[in-house]
């Protein structure tokens, strides 16, 4: 019995797999998101020179064999500071919706299984936090907690939450009303396991095209915070605040801004490209079109 | 239900959901770590001074006590007097408003004029160069940074060519290149949204029906596909009006732009804490209207989404 579901399971496993790999642009951003999040870790170990070393003799000098992408205003090498910096920009990126898609999911779970005062008192503080502008609600968190990387972290899971709460319980809607829970209630199981076990693998498609959309959101929030100086503070190479610092050269050194801007850039399309990817290959419905067509 | 009934609901509503806004941000700077008088004094302040800036802003009184004083003079119209400028905290928005209005509407007129017919184009000819276009735009638009493209745009029309200034607002010249920033943001969505509505009524019965009557192509374009597709277009372009009149802070930051985002990062980097929670407090109060006034204007227009708005009432 047992096995015959884990067979099922990797058989749609090997069928959203066959369907993604179909769309040749998006397995193109796939492999972008990949090396991206593998410069989290190896980031430091790569770059080519101290990404801190400052000699203001070779300040804002253009691309080179010594210098690839050029130096900054400081002569800090430009690509070191990128690949570094990917653990600031990326890392607080992935660190905040993991924590604000597993809290956000939770809190739907709760909201539409449980039903009653539950989920009045959820949706409701839900309503406010969908009252604000996402990226006025992270600066808002910031502001008041002083800049850092842990209240990055805060207001990026904060601000994206809310979504994940609405999504999780308008499917949770749906799935209960299906035979396997009823059976599973039949059984005599505890909700959280009903819950845990039978309804949150049936919710998780939504939430993952989801948090790969929200990868590129947190990522754009994060570069913005740290290009208003309301980030990861100087002088560490987060990308938004190197496009921060850089900005008073833009007259005479383009490159300080170009190159940082490009990496935010290519990142956040390939994360969104990424999640209409897996959007399509993930709804079955979809990809019965997506073939008529 | 009328629809007096449904606005006063709606705005009850909404009254609710602002005073919850007003609640988190209050329990948001008091009860998480990290001290606001401590932000507003500086590292190297004394002790002392962390107090007296503690006493000022009614820190140090009981929790409750600060809510309901705050909350009643919230009531009043005062947001507050800025520590910067001296003066009440809704003069400064005030003076700062119109600013944010207009890069608002012309941002979003300027990506209504270039998505509408994109969008229609794509439509007509679902497989040119030109629906690929907007597909791309869509992706890419909505993803690049607004702080870089407007820099990027800075880059190529003030230093380069030398054609349109930088920043500030003391001509009409100085919107165009803020509103483009903000405008090739939005332009990507708003035709693909476009390309999707007018695809769907071209395939609808009524406009197969007028083909089959004989009429001529361009006045079926006119009188029946544009005007059906015209709900969803407006609903995006009205979605994001409302963003970016709370959302343009990173815009007019680059542009120094003299609306009420700059006031607010302005407001940050002075500590000038009552004039930020005056500024948030503001804009999400405005972003709660709007959403109420789009909702009213489209059960003005359509009895469809009437029927639906009233019943979820």
């Amino acid at each position: 019995m047992t096995k015959r579901i884990k067979e099922a399971k990797r058989k749609r496993l090997l069928e959203v797999w066959e369907a993604f790999k179909a769309n040749k642009v998006a397995l193109a951003a796939l492999c972008i998101v990949a090396i991206v999040i593998i410069l989290t870790p190896i980031g430091s170990r790569i770059a080519p020179h101290d990404p801190y070393d400052f000699n203001l003799a070779r300040a804002r000098q253009p691309p080179s064999g010594e210098h690839v992408l050029g130096t900054d205003e400081l002569g800090r090498d430009i690509l070191s500071r990128l690949l570094v910096g990917a653990k600031y920009t990326v890392g607080i990126s992935v660190v905040s919706i993991v924590i604000g898609a597993s809290l956000g999911t939770l809190l739907g779970l709760i909201s539409g299984y449980k039903g009653g005062l539950w989920d009045s008192l959820i949706q409701r503080v839900n309503d406010v936090l969908l009252a604000f502008p996402t990226i006025l609600l992270a600066i808002a968190l910031v502001a008041f907690k002083g800049p850092g990387v842990s209240s990055l972290i805060l207001a990026i899971a904060v601000s994206s939450m809310p979504v994940y709460v609405r999504l999780v319980r308008a499917a949770v809607l749906q799935v209960v009303v299906e035979d396997y829970v009823a059976a599973a209630k039949l059984l005599g199981l505890s909700s959280w396991r009903i819950m845990l076990r039978h309804v949150l693998p049936n919710v998780m498609s939504p939430v993952i095209v989801q948090a790969t959309y929200h990868m590129g959101l947190a990522i754009l929030i994060a570069s913005a915070l740290g290009f208003l100086g309301l980030g990861v503070p100087p002088p560490t190479p987060e990308w938004g605040s190197m496009i921060g610092t850089g900005k008073v050269y833009l007259f005479s050194a383009p490159h300080i801004v170009v190159f940082p801007g490009l990496f935010i850039s290519v990142t956040i399309i390939a994360f969104n490209v990424l999640g209409d990817g897996l959007r399509d290959a993930l709804d079955p419905r979809a990809r019965a079109m997506l073939r008529r067509f | 239900m009328s629809l007096l009934n449904y606005t006063v609901y709606r705005l009850a509503q909404g009254f609710i959901t602002f005073l919850g806004a007003f609640l988190l941000i209050f329990l948001f700077v008091r009860l998480l770590p990290g001290d606001p008088a401590r932000l507003i004094a500086g590292p190297e302040a004394l002790e002392e001074d962390i107090q007296r800036i503690r006493a000022h802003l009614g820190l140090d009184r009981p929790l409750y006590e600060q809510f309901i004083t705050y909350m009643a003079s919230l009531l009043r119209g005062d947001l507050g007097t800025s520590i910067k400028y001296g003066t009440p905290v809704l003069e400064e928005i005030l003076a700062r408003l119109p600013y944010t209005l207009a890069l608002a509407f012309v941002a979003e007129a300027l990506a209504v004029s270039v998505a509408v017919p994109l969008g229609v184009l794509a439509a007509l000819k679902p497989r040119s160069l030109v629906s690929q276009l907007v597909s791309v735009l869509a992706v890419v638009g909505a993803s690049l940074p607004v702080f870089w493209t407007g820099l990027m745009l800075i880059f190529i029309f003030s230093v380069e060519l030398r054609l349109l200034p930088s920043s500030g607002a003391e001509s009409p010249k100085h919107i165009i290149l803020p509103s483009a920033t903000l405008a090739f943001f939005l332009v990507g969505n708003l035709a693909r949204i476009t390309r999707a509505a007018v695809m769907e009524s071209l395939s609808s019965n009524h406009v197969v029906t007028a083909r089959a009557k004989g009429l001529s192509f361009n006045k079926i374009l006119v009188r029946h596909v544009l005007r059906n597709s015209l709900i969803p277009i407006l609903t995006v372009a009205s979605v994001q009006l409302g963003a970016l009149l709370g959302g343009a802070v990173v815009t007019e930051t680059v542009f120094a732009w003299p609306g009420i985002g700059s006031l607010l990062i302005d407001s940050l980097f002075f500590r000038d804490y009552p004039l930020a929670q005056g500024v948030i407090m503001f804009t999400v109060g405005a972003f709660i209207l709007i959403n109420i006034v789009t909702d009213i204007l489209y059960a003005l227009v359509d009895p469809r989404v009437r029927e639906i708005l009233w019943k979820a009432a």
